[in-house]
């Protein structure tokens, strides 16, 4: 017989009666055959009492049904606001230009970090600069990633990232809160790039992870939605934060820097946002 | 006239987006459990079923209305799966199934002790334990245990989902149950569940 049969024994998936008898017959038979329907059980039964299903957490099915909610929607939200406040017969030309008016300097007066989409939901895959960045810092965090080079001197990790290969110029900034730890240098498709990492008196680690902008332009050897590159080249600063973790996003000289970190969200843009 | 045609263009993407909304969106726990098992980190699990998700929703006009939504929705996480997350690791998980045969092998039922088939030994084990022995088996074995045991599906359902015969997860369910079995066998003896006679027994 088919031990396999046992296997459909077990789940119930045999629909003929008499070979389903059959079956039970040769395994009150078969000392061999009746461990394996037993070895078949008790799997099956351990397994099914001790996995439970779990639930989609909250935040990823929002984050899931907001990717595919229709731009309509979105953009009713939207123009809801201007376009009622111009139909409405109290503002007079006058008003409408005072408004506009206001808009522009709003515009050309912003500061670095302003208001920004949530472009954490686009970034996806393991060559995407925001993934590595937050994956490497759990990394660090969890101690499964060291620095290479330990130092507090960044012209002695500038040397560094040279010396290991690292083509494109890095910015390694000095801060009176934080220290600088170490650097390290990673390898992908060939290519070399510049890592490094600060720790600050309260516990906190700051993890930077700069690259040329060619890389993502021209090698594709790394990425990040086109959203999001649009939106650092146009001199914004995007700045998310979830679980206690903030990551940011800035464009300084030619690099694209990924700053993942545990401080707190206003000192990190403080820090970060233009810090060229 | 241009007006007319947004219209009917609008009403047709709203039209598709309740219908997978409708027909797609129930089966995210199911999906996210095999994620979750599939690439065994809670992070990973979460860009997968993101992915999957969108990409479901790219082609939702190429799915073919009537026909089993959640075996397409899971061939697409397998895909990317297959795609994106086991690309991460150096050495793809391929199964060396000559490997599972030996290894098979060793576990055929006459070496095996009916005492140790007992559940009450095993009940003590931690969820995680059994977690990271699922974990440890090959792709393939994983996929129809998680399929089977966690999620509760028929093998009909899950020759559907896998796209392969019903024979092979038969074949694939009793020897990863096997598997499985040796590995819980082995914590159950590290952590002194199981005397040192029994073993040796």
């Amino acid at each position: 017989m088919n031990n396999d049969l046992i296997t459909a024994l077990a789940d119930n998936e045999i629909r003929d009666e008499s070979q389903k008898k059959e079956i039970l017959n040769l395994i009150g038979l078969d000392k061999s055959l009746a461990i394996d329907y037993k070895i078949q059980m008790l799997v099956k039964s351990l397994v099914r009492e001790k996995l439970k299903i779990q639930h989609t957490p909250d935040f990823v099915r929002e984050r899931i049904l907001k990717s595919i909610a229709p731009k309509e929607e979105i953009k009713e939200k939207k123009r809801f606001f201007l376009t009622d406040l111009f139909e409405k017969p109290a503002f007079t030309f006058a008003t409408a230009v005072v408004v506009v008016l206001a808009i522009v300097l709003i515009l050309f007066n912003r500061p670095g970090t302003v208001e920004s989409k949530d472009f954490a939901i686009e970034q996806m895959g393991s060559d995407n600069m925001f993934v590595q960045a937050k994956n490497n810092f759990k990394s660090i965090v969890e101690g499964r990633l060291s620095p290479q080079l330990n130092s507090a001197n960044p012209e002695e990790i500038k040397n560094f990232f040279a010396s290991k290969g690292v083509k494109y110029s890095t910015l390694v900034p000095s801060f009176s809160e934080w220290n600088l730890l170490g650097a390290v240098v990673s390898e992908d498709k060939g290519e070399k790039f510049a890592h490094h990492v600060y720790a600050g008196k309260k516990g906190e680690i700051i993890y930077l992870f700069q690259i040329d902008e060619s890389y993502i332009y021209s090698h594709k050897i790394v990425s990040l939605s086109d959203d999001l590159i649009k939106y650092l080249d146009e001199g914004n600063c995007y700045t998310t934060s979830s679980n206690g973790m903030v990551t940011l996003l800035t464009k300084a000289d030619n690099n694209i820097c990924a700053i993942v970190s545990n401080a707190s969200l206003s000192d990190i843009e403080n820090n970060f946002c233009n810090f060229n | 006239m241009f007006s007319f045609l947004f219209a009917i263009i609008k009403t047709d993407e709203r039209k598709l987006h309740q219908e997978f909304e409708r027909e797609a969106v129930p089966h995210m726990d199911s999906l996210y459990n095999f994620a979750l098992k599939m690439t065994g980190d809670s992070d990973d699990a979460n860009d997968l079923i993101q992915e999957t998700y969108l990409k479901a929703f790219r082609f939702w006009d190429k799915f073919e209305k009537g026909t089993n939504c959640k075996a397409w929705l899971f061939r697409i996480m397998k895909n990317t799966f297959i795609n994106t997350y086991r690309k991460q690791t150096k050495e793809p998980d391929k199964v060396d199934y000559e490997d599972v045969e030996n290894f098979y092998e060793n576990i055929k039922p006459s070496s095996t002790d009916s005492a140790h088939l007992e559940k009450d030994i095993y009940d003590n084990l931690l969820d995680d334990e059994l977690s990271a022995a699922i974990s440890s088996l090959p792709e393939d074995f994983r996929t129809v245990v998680i399929l089977c045991d966690i999620e509760g599906y028929t093998y009909d359902e899950i020759a559907d989902f896998i796209d392969c015969p019903v024979g092979t997860v038969r074949s694939r369910l009793h020897r990863a149950r096997k598997m499985l079995y040796t590995k819980l066998h082995k914590y159950a003896a590290d952590k002194g569940y199981i005397t040192k006679d029994e073993v040796e027994h």
